[in-house]
This record gives structure tokens, C-alpha cells and sequence, in this order.
């Protein structure tokens, strides 16, 4: 008993030493002044006063009274902001891992066929750079890049492609920062050369094109809203009326469906889209209840069953009618912009931009971090059985995936989405320190920032716990609300 | 498995040992002291230099070597770099302090050696790690900090050893330096720091550029209207239309001294609240919109990022400025130390920053400050004397480390033309009277934090220059904001509630005198730059008693409101 007390001794004293004590140690001094320029060992005066909940009510504050216009709350946006990129990378994560798990190694013929091709890559880079065209040094780079990839991936199949989306979660996270920061300057960068063409050419077509052809534009967007929301709805109520959904469970994904039509609401829109597109949202909804109301056949089930699956088909939902409203929005605004020519945005140097930007390189290095392996390995957990019984029950690809595949991965998706929500509501320091510090404005300043600043910059401490509890009790609601939720969902 | 993890406890604490026996300071027998400054070069000349001095001025003890045991205990006594540095100030003695071979034949001897021995610590040089180290008693003995802010922020930490007696009775004290440093490096009228150099902002002009656009150089003084056309004027020649700007008129404009000269304070005369709500402080922002974003003859942060250099001491304006896609730079004399590296870079040129009515520039300094944690402050202090010393400011001159300390360096030949570098001639005499003339200290109120100040008048210049606010709303805000960051550090701080509300009182009699169109008292405007405006404005009247009950300590003193 002592002996292996004695081997468990510097293990439990690290974790009292460097874990536990500083978390507790932490939580006391967020309700004390704690003050680094005013209480140290060389201002033996000077003592910690207990201030009750003054720090978390300053986080409130901006002037006198409550604000949503905190720095506290509007970094919280940021953050929240960011973090609506985690289930467009778990789907990226889990489109790689489905991709990667298939045999792509190329046999018999088709083999040389490949390396034909990437042998003509090759050739054609060899080829431009000895006819001058050396000024297409982005066409040059991407095409040997893409030969390389063949030739690698017909010799080496899946272990190669494996590597190679794998790379970004060894490389140092400071060195792809740096990296994307170049890929993402205004005037050299490679992002910005490759639009600039092509914002020039479609400000020509815009230009030229009949009116009511662009007009139209706006409109096919918001009619992909509104099939993006009657595909939701479709599927969450076959769900309800299989008996695999709850009208407890639906409450939050519904209201999660309706997020976009706030916003566009809040948004005030000019012209008919400003009323057309609501009342259409409206109507579908309305359809789709009528239906789910009418029918008969109902299978009986819990209230809170389903409430998983829902949740990720209405994020997901909501992301894409999202990205459609900002393309009704940008499409209504195309014509007035593209007469003066349309230009590339300066990424991480403007406000509306910057934190967008920082997504797409978060959802790049997401795509094929560990929850791309967590993915590959529950892949292969699923019984092969399963499939060969729904393809003798005539399903297609989809469902296949809908009803075999993804049932099967939601223990690994229920963890996969609770680290990443902890992950995202902690994270973001490292990439706006060194990108961004934080800018423009604020704009990419996350909480962990904040809780740095705030602790280091100047010193106070005590407001810093502060933040940092508030930071820890979000996580832990949200980890409650998944394991609430998401837990029985990975069960079933 | 358990003999195992015994072996490699014993062995971890074996190595352990045997490491901290190691460490150099614990073989040395005279004191060690570690001075945390910037990785530079010349820091180690500097430190030769200091061991030089400490035996030169008799700070050393004397040291009577009779046989070779004696000897190789000295020897071993001391690091080699120290034992070179008393070589070099007792030269006779080389071979006998030589530790391979010592010519015991010159015994006996004695033998100078300093009372001790200064070693450079660089990793620890930022602010951060100094904040965290220096609170938790294992901080420099001298600590490098930047401007007067950042000793405004150890200063309140309780971190630094008061110098003022010992600064005038060993002659480091403030009328040693630039009269504009005297607010750097004091606080109510207390001493903290001494400057290890000096600086004063100007612009750094390329004339070969200016020759080959056949546009005119710039004059040395000049106003914002004169910078703004020959800007044009610059840019439409270098760049070629149509195309993408890749030559711009100047890297980076100060604007903070440009609204200064514009009247424009960051805080009122007894530094109690924020006066950027000012029309004036408005038409700067309007300026930097302007001058980035409409005729662009400075770069925006994007096309700053679209410059594939971005390596080097001060990011890379200096390599941009060698490469010819800036025609002027800001900066200081400190430059130098990368452009003599640049052998293909032409003669240089200097002039002032634009202004608009009252020509100034900024006064800042690298400060040498004592750790109070120090176990050997008064030894410490020996090198605050030595930054005084001819030797130390010969340096500083040589290798063109920004300004010297002490001023009267910046008057000879050696400094305004020095042999070896015949193409800076046209840029030394415009340092040294930038910093003499020109330089007006910065603001610094007692009531709420230099950084804070720093940090939200920069987050709500942002909102401006994306546009989510208006000059005039971005004015308001930042006044609004620093009055919120000074009522909420009083709350924190009840201590400072006595003097703040003196002032206030001793502001209410400055507003009224304002108002009546009145000149006020000398030693009642507590604000620097405020009072060297005031002066430059004819707006200031011999000093008066302030005549409230308790006596403001920085008015007893009038060193701390020293400006040019």
C-alpha cells in the first residue's frame, strides 16, 4: 500500500501542485481585486481584498451600465463567431476520413495511366517555364504541387493522402499562421491573385449581362434558403414521423433553423426579397407542419429521442442558408459594385473579413487534424454487414450514409463535437496573436486573448480570473448540454 | 521496476546538483549582477567597458598576489571574460592573469579587480517575463524598461529602487540628460531610472530617390500641407499609373505627434481627464485617412502585408527603405545600426516630422533601472554612474546606439561627423537637435495606466480607419473611454482618490482662468507636452501658489513637468 502510494506521490502532488491549486486559486482571486502592480511581495501593505462580484459585473459594463457593447460580450462574439466554422470541419473531417478510407491506390492500367498524367503535369510546368510563362508562377506552383500529389498517390495510395492531411496538425502552428497570413495578403497574395481574374471577369459579365439576369441572382440564392430549410424540415419531420425525433428534442433544432430568417429580418433588406423570401420560409414551414399534423402513421417515441441527429442537420442547415444570405445580400449588391470593378478584400485587415478568413484557415487545419483519424478508425468499425443489407434493401448512396454510416460514427461524432466546442471556446489565441493581435478593431479577439491582456498587459489578475471563469462556466454548459443531449444520442 | 525508478531519481538528482555546482556565478568571487537588456551586440563591449570603468575609477579591490597558489586561486576565481576586461585596464598584467600560462615570474603583483562582475541576461528582456519575474523576487538586478511607460508600470509594482539621493550624490541624477527626459525617468518627482541612451523620432530621407523622380528633396522643417503635396507629387512619379503602389512617400506617420502639433493633448493640464474629444484630435484621424487610404502616398496595413519582407529589426520598413520602396522612414539615429550593414544604400538625409503650427517630435529612452529585489543594489547603482561616463557615451556615439545619454556627447566632431561614415553627416546634427529642441515628453497620468491609454486610443483609431466610426464619434469615443478607464482605476485604486481630487480642484481654477482668456501659472500646468505648448502658444504666466491645503507633489518639483 505505501509503496504504491510512494510512486503515486509525485504524480498526485504535481496534479494538487500545478492543477488543482491554481484552479481553485484562480476561482478565489476572480472575486478579488487582485491587482499585480498593487499586491506583491514588495508592497507588503497593500492586501487582496475580497470585492464580491465586481469583476464579473465590469465584464458586463461598457460606460456606467450593462452593455452588449462590452469588450467581454463582443469578444464572446468573436468567439462564438469562430466557432460556428466547428460543424462545417467536423463534416470536412469526416468527408476526408470517408475519402481517405477507400482504396485509391490505382491498378493494373490505370496505374500508368496516372503517372502518365502526372508525368504531364510535370512536363507542362517544364514547358511554361521555358516559354517565358514564368510571371504564372501560382499556375506553375499549383500544377507541379497537384503532379507531385498524383504521382505520390498512385504509388503510395491511401497511407500517402493520409500523410498528406495529416500534415497541417504536425506542422508548427505558429509556421502555418505566418504561411496564411502571405496567402492571404491583399495585393501578393496567392488567395487574392487567383480572384483577381476571376472577380474581373464576372465584373464584365455582370456589366454586360441583361439586367433581370442579374437581378435574378439574388433570388436563386434565397431560393437555395428556402430549399435548404424545406430539405431540414423534410427530413426532420420523416424522423418525427418514423419515431426516431421528439417534439422536445426538435424545439432546439427548429429554433436553430430559424436564426438565418432572423437575421435577414434584422438585416431589413430592400425591395420585394425583404418580404417575398420571409413569407416563402413562412410557407414552407407551414406545408411541412400541415404535413407532419396530417399524417397518420406516426411511429410512437420519446419526447427527447433524435435530439442529435436533429442538432447537426440544423446547424448544418442554418450554416448553408446563412452563406446563402450573405450571397442574396452580396448578389442584390453585385450590379452597383462590379460597375466600378470588383476587387479582392483585404482579409484579415478588414473587419467584416477577418474573422471569416480565420475560419476557413481553422476549418483547413481541422479537416485533417485527429478527428480525421477518429473518423478513419470508427470507419472501420462499422460492420460490413449492415451495408450489403441495405443495398439488398435497394438504398443509395445517401442513404446508405444517412441511415448505416452515420449512426454508427455518432459515438465518435458525439465526442468529436464536444471536444471541438471546448477546443473552440478556449482556443483562438495562438492564431490572432500572431496573425491578426487581435484586430482589426477587436474584431479577431477571442476571450483567451482577452484573459491574456487583461492578466499580462496590465496586470489585473483578479479581473482575469474573472473572465477565465466566465469562459469555464460557458464550457461547461455547453458540455452539459451535450452530454445531456448528445449522450443519449450516442447511445441509441 | 522499482529499482529502476530509484535509479533515475538518483541519477536526475545527481545531475541536478552537479548543475547548479556548475553554474558560473556560484565560481566567481566577486558579486554577480545580471543586467536584462535587448540582444544587441554592443552590449557586451558595454559591459567590458563597465568592468573598465569600475577599476579605472577605483570602485575595486586590491588585490596582493605573493606566490603561485595565490595566483591560480585568483585565477580561478574569476570568469574569463572579467579576467580580459581587467587585462585590458591593467595591461602590465597580461601575462600574469593569462589562465593557460600564467608568467609567475612578475610575482608578487597587485592586482585590481572590480568590486563586480556584470553579466548580460537577454532572454529575459521581455516586458512580460520582467513583469512576472520581477513580482516574484527573482528579477534582474538592473532591469532595461521601455520608456516612461513601462517604468510607470514596475514604478507601481513597488519593483524599483528609488535613486533620487543616490542619483544626485553619485551624479546620474536628472541634469545629467535631455531636460526631456526628466518626466521619463522620474515620477513624482522621485528618480527611478537613468537612460542607457536617448531618442527622438525624425524622418529618415532617401535623396537618391527624390533625385531619380526629379522631385525636390524635402526642406528639414515643414508643415502638413507641404508633406501632403510633395507626397502626391512623389508617388505619382515613382509608381507607375494604373498599376499597383509599390513606392510610397513614408512607412509610418506618427500621428500622435502630428496631433500634437496640431494642439492636441491626450490628456487636460493636471492629467485628471482626456482632452481627445477635440476638434483637432479629429482632423488627425481624418488626415491618416487621407494620406493611407485616399491619396495613399502612406501604405495601409494591406499594403504593408503585400511587401514580401516582413524580417528584421523593426519589422522590415528598414530592408523596404534600402530596396527604395519607402523614400523616408521614421526613426531614430538607432537605425544606424542596420544601415551601415546596407554598403549599397547612398548618402542619407534627415528632416523633421511635418508639422501643423507646433513643430515637435517624441523623447523616449531605453531607462537602466535597479531591481529592488536586487541582493547588491548599491553595487547596481555603480552602473548607473558608468552610463554617465565619457567612455559609456563614446560608445553609444561609435556604434550609433541611438543618442547618447548624456547630451554634451552630441556636440563634437566625433559625434556630427564621424571619419568612418561621411554619408550619415547630414543626419547626426538633425538627432541631436531633435532630441535637444524638438522633444517634448510624453503624458502620463497618475490615474490610470500608459499601456491601457495606449491600448483604447489604438482600438478606436481602428473603428475609424475601418469605418464603423466617424472621426468625430472615434474623438468622443476615445476621450470617453480613457475618462471610464481613469473612474474605474480610482474605484480600484482608493489611495489615488486624495491627489485626484486635488487636482480636479487645481483644474476647476485652470478652466476658469481658460475661460476668461487668462494666461495661466507655469507650475500649474502638470501636463508636458501642455506646457511646452502653452509656452511655444504664449499662453503661460510666471508660477503661482496653488493654494489648496495640501501641496500636489509634482508641483514641489519642477523637474516633472520638464520639457524642451
Amino acid at each position: 500500500m505505501l509503496t504504491g502510494l510512494a510512486f503515486l506521490a509525485p504524480n498526485i502532488v504535481g496534479v494538487l501542485t500545478f492543477t488543482v491549486f491554481p484552479v481553485v486559486f484562480s476561482l478565489t482571486m476572480a472575486f478579488t481585486n487582485w491587482d499585480l502592480t498593487q499586491h506583491n511581495r514588495f508592497k507588503p501593505d497593500a492586501s487582496i481584498e475580497f470585492v464580491g462580484t465586481d469583476n464579473f459585473e465590469e465584464m458586463a459594463t461598457a460606460g456606467e451600465s450593462f452593455s452588449l457593447d462590452s469588450k467581454f460580450f463582443r469578444f464572446l462574439g468573436n468567439t462564438l463567431f469562430l466557432m460556428m466554422g466547428i460543424p462545417v470541419s467536423v463534416a470536412g473531417s469526416l468527408f476526408a476520413a470517408m475519402l481517405l478510407s477507400r482504396d485509391l491506390r490505382a491498378g493494373g492500367g490505370r496505374r500508368y495511366l496516372w503517372l502518365l498524367a502526372g508525368a504531364g503535369l510535370v512536363a507542362g510546368c517544364a514547358v511554361m517555364a521555358v516559354l517565358g510563362m514564368g510571371g504564372a508562377a501560382m499556375v506553375l506552383l499549383l500544377t507541379g504541387v497537384a503532379g507531385g500529389i498524383l504521382v505520390g498517390g498512385v504509388t503510395l495510395g491511401q497511407t500517402f493522402y493520409r500523410t498528406l492531411f495529416y500534415t497541417p496538425h504536425f506542422v508548427a502552428g505558429v509556421a502555418t499562421f505566418i504561411l496564411w497570413k502571405k496567402l492571404y495578403s491583399k495585393e501578393t497574395g496567392p488567395i487574392n491573385q487567383a480572384l483577381d481574374p476571376a472577380l474581373g471577369a464576372l465584373a464584365s459579365a455582370v456589366n454586360t449581362a441583361p439586367a433581370p439576369v442579374v437581378g435574378a441572382l439574388p433570388w436563386l440564392a434565397g431560393l437555395g434558403m428556402l430549399w435548404l430549410l424545406s430539405f431540414a424540415l423534410g427530413r426532420m419531420k420523416r424522423m418525427w414521423l418514423d419515431g426516431d425525433l421528439g417534439l422536445g428534442a426538435a424545439a432546439m433544432p427548429l429554433a436553430l433553423l430559424s436564426v438565418p430568417w432572423a437575421v435577414l429580418w434584422q438585416a431589413g433588406l430592400p425591395g420585394a426579397a425583404g418580404w417575398l423570401l420571409p413569407i416563402g420560409a413562412g410557407g414552407v414551414a407551414l406545408v411541412h407542419g400541415l404535413r407532419a399534423a396530417r399524417a397518420q402513421d406516426r411511429f410512437p417515441g420519446r419526447s427527447a429521442d433524435g435530439f442529435g441527429s436533429a442538432f447537426m442537420l440544423a446547424t448544418l442547415a442554418m450554416t448553408g442558408q446563412l452563406i446563402c444570405l450573405g450571397l442574396v445580400i452580396a448578389l442584390g449588391r453585385l450590379p452597383a459594385m462590379a460597375a466600378d470593378g470588383l476587387e479582392p478584400p483585404g482579409w484579415l485587415n478588414n473587419y467584416s473579413y477577418a474573422k471569416p478568413a480565420l475560419m476557413v484557415m481553422a476549418f483547413w487545419a481541422a479537416m485533417g487534424s485527429n478527428n480525421m483519424l477518429l473518423y478513419i478508425a470508427a470507419l472501420t468499425n462499422v460492420p460490413p454487414a449492415l451495408y450489403e443489407a441495405a443495398d439488398i434493401d435497394g438504398a443509395r448512396p445517401f442513404d446508405r450514409f444517412w441511415h448505416v454510416t452515420w449512426p454508427q460514427l455518432a459515438p465518435t461524432t458525439f465526442f468529436i463535437v464536444v471536444m471541438a466546442t471546448i477546443h473552440g471556446l478556449q482556443g483562438g489565441f495562438e492564431m490572432a496573436r500572431v496573425m491578426t493581435e487581435g484586430g482589426p478593431a477587436g474584431a479577431t479577439t477571442t476571450l483567451s486573448y482577452f484573459v491574456y491582456q487583461e492578466g499580462f498587459e496590465t496586470g489585473r489578475l483578479g479581473f482575469a480570473s474573472a473572465v477565465a471563469w466566465a469562459l469555464f462556466l460557458l464550457v461547461f454548459v455547453v458540455t452539459l448540454f451535450n452530454w445531456k443531449f448528445g449522450g443519449g444520442y450516442a447511445d441509441d | 521496476m522499482k529499482y529502476l525508478f530509484a535509479c533515475i531519481a538518483i541519477v536526475l538528482g545527481v545531475s541536478g546538483l552537479a548543475i547548479r555546482a556548475s553554474y558560473p556565478d556560484l565560481g566567481s568571487d566577486v558579486p554577480v549582477l545580471y543586467w536584462v537588456t535587448d540582444r544587441n551586440p554592443a552590449r557586451a563591449d558595454q559591459v567590458a567597458g563597465f568592468h573598465r570603468w569600475l577599476i579605472a575609477n577605483g570602485h575595486c579591490t586590491e588585490v596582493r598576489v605573493t606566490t603561485a597558489q595565490e595566483l591560480q586561486d585568483l585565477l580561478d576565481g574569476l570568469a574569463p571574460t572579467l579576467l580580459d576586461d581587467m587585462v585590458a585596464a591593467q595591461p602590465e598584467l597580461g601575462r600574469l592573469l593569462d589562465k593557460e600560462s600564467p608568467d609567475t615570474s612578475l610575482l608578487p603583483a597587485i592586482v585590481l579587480v572590480p568590486l563586480l562582475e556584470m553579466r548580460i541576461d537577454t532572454a529575459n528582456s521581455d516586458d512580460v517575463k520582467q513583469t512576472i519575474q520581477s513580482v516574484s523576487g527573482v528579477g534582474g538586478d538592473v532591469m532595461d524598461v521601455l520608456f516612461g511607460s513601462g517604468l510607470r508600470k514596475f514604478e507601481s509594482m513597488g519593483v524599483l529602487v528609488d535613486l533620487t539621493e543616490d542619483a544626485n550624490a553619485m551624479g546620474f541624477g536628472v541634469d545629467q540628460t535631455y531636460p526631456s527626459l526628466a518626466p521619463e525617468i522620474t515620477i513624482d518627482g522621485r528618480q527611478f531610472a537613468f537612460p542607457c541612451n536617448a531618442n527622438s523620432d525624425f524622418l529618415w530621407v532617401n535623396p537618391r530617390l527624390f533625385e531619380d523622380n526629379a522631385i525636390p528633396a524635402p526642406p528639414k522643417r515643414w508643415t502638413l500641407e507641404e508633406f501632403e503635396s510633395l507626397g502626391v507629387a512623389f508617388c505619382a512619379a515613382a509608381n507607375r499609373a494604373g498599376e499597383r503602389r509599390q513606392v510610397f512617400f513614408l512607412d509610418r506617420m506618427p500621428f500622435e505627434i502630428v496631433a500634437r502639433s496640431l494642439g492636441v493633448s491626450v490628456f487636460n493640464e493636471t492629467m485628471t481627464a482626456s482632452t481627445l474629444d477635440d476638434p483637432g484630435y479629429a482632423e488627425m484621424l481624418d488626415l491618416a485617412w487621407r494620406w493611407m487610404y485616399d491619396l495613399n502616398i502612406l501604405p495601409t496595413p494591406d499594403d504593408e502585408d503585400s511587401f514580401s519582407v516582413s524580417q528584421g529589426y523593426k519589422g522590415a520598413k528598414l530592408q523596404l527603405f534600402g530596396a527604395g520602396n519607402y523614400a523616408m522612414v521614421l526613426g531614430g539615429r538607432y537605425f544606424l545600426l542596420q544601415f551601415r550593414a546596407f554598403e549599397a544604400l547612398g548618402e542619407f538625409a534627415a528632416v523633421e516630422i511635418p508639422h501643423g503650427g507646433f513643430p515637435n517630435t517624441n523623447a523616449e529612452s531605453r531607462l537602466a533601472t535597479i531591481y529592488k529585489g536586487s541582493e547588491h543594489p548599491e553595487l547596481a547603482k555603480l552602473f548607473l554612474a558608468y552610463l554617465t561616463s565619457e567612455g559609456y557615451n563614446r560608445m553609444i556615439v561609435d556604434s550609433a546606439d541611438a543618442l547618447p545619454p548624456n547630451p554634451a556627447f552630441t556636440q563634437d566632431t566625433a559625434y556630427l561627423r564621424p571619419p568612418d561614415h561621411p554619408k550619415e553627416w547630414g543626419v547626426h546634427g538633425v538627432a541631436a537637435e531633435a532630441a535637444l529642441s524638438l522633444a517634448v515628453a510624453n503624458e502620463y497620468s497618475p490615474f490610470v495606466l500608459p499601456t491601457v491609454v495606449v491600448r483604447e486610443v489604438e482600438f478606436v483609431r481602428d473603428e475609424f480607419l475601418i469605418g464603423r466610426l466617424t472621426s468625430a464619434q472615434a474623438a468622443a469615443r476615445t476621450a470617453a473611454v480613457i475618462d471610464q478607464e481613469i473612474r474605474r482605476e480610482i474605484a480600484r485604486k482608493p489611495g489615488l482618490r486624495p491627489e485626484y481630487d486635488r487636482r480636479l480642484s487645481l483644474q476647476e481654477r485652470i478652466d476658469a482662468r481658460k475661460a476668461k482668456g487668462e494666461r495661466i501659472p507655469e507650475n500649474w500646468v502638470l501636463n508636458p507636452f501642455l506646457r511646452a505648448y502653452y509656452g511655444h502658444t504664449d499662453r503661460l504666466t510666471a508660477p503661482e501658489p496653488v493654494s489648496i491645503e495640501s501641496d500636489i507633489s509634482e508641483l514641489a518639483n519642477p523637474a516633472v513637468g520638464g520639457s524642451a
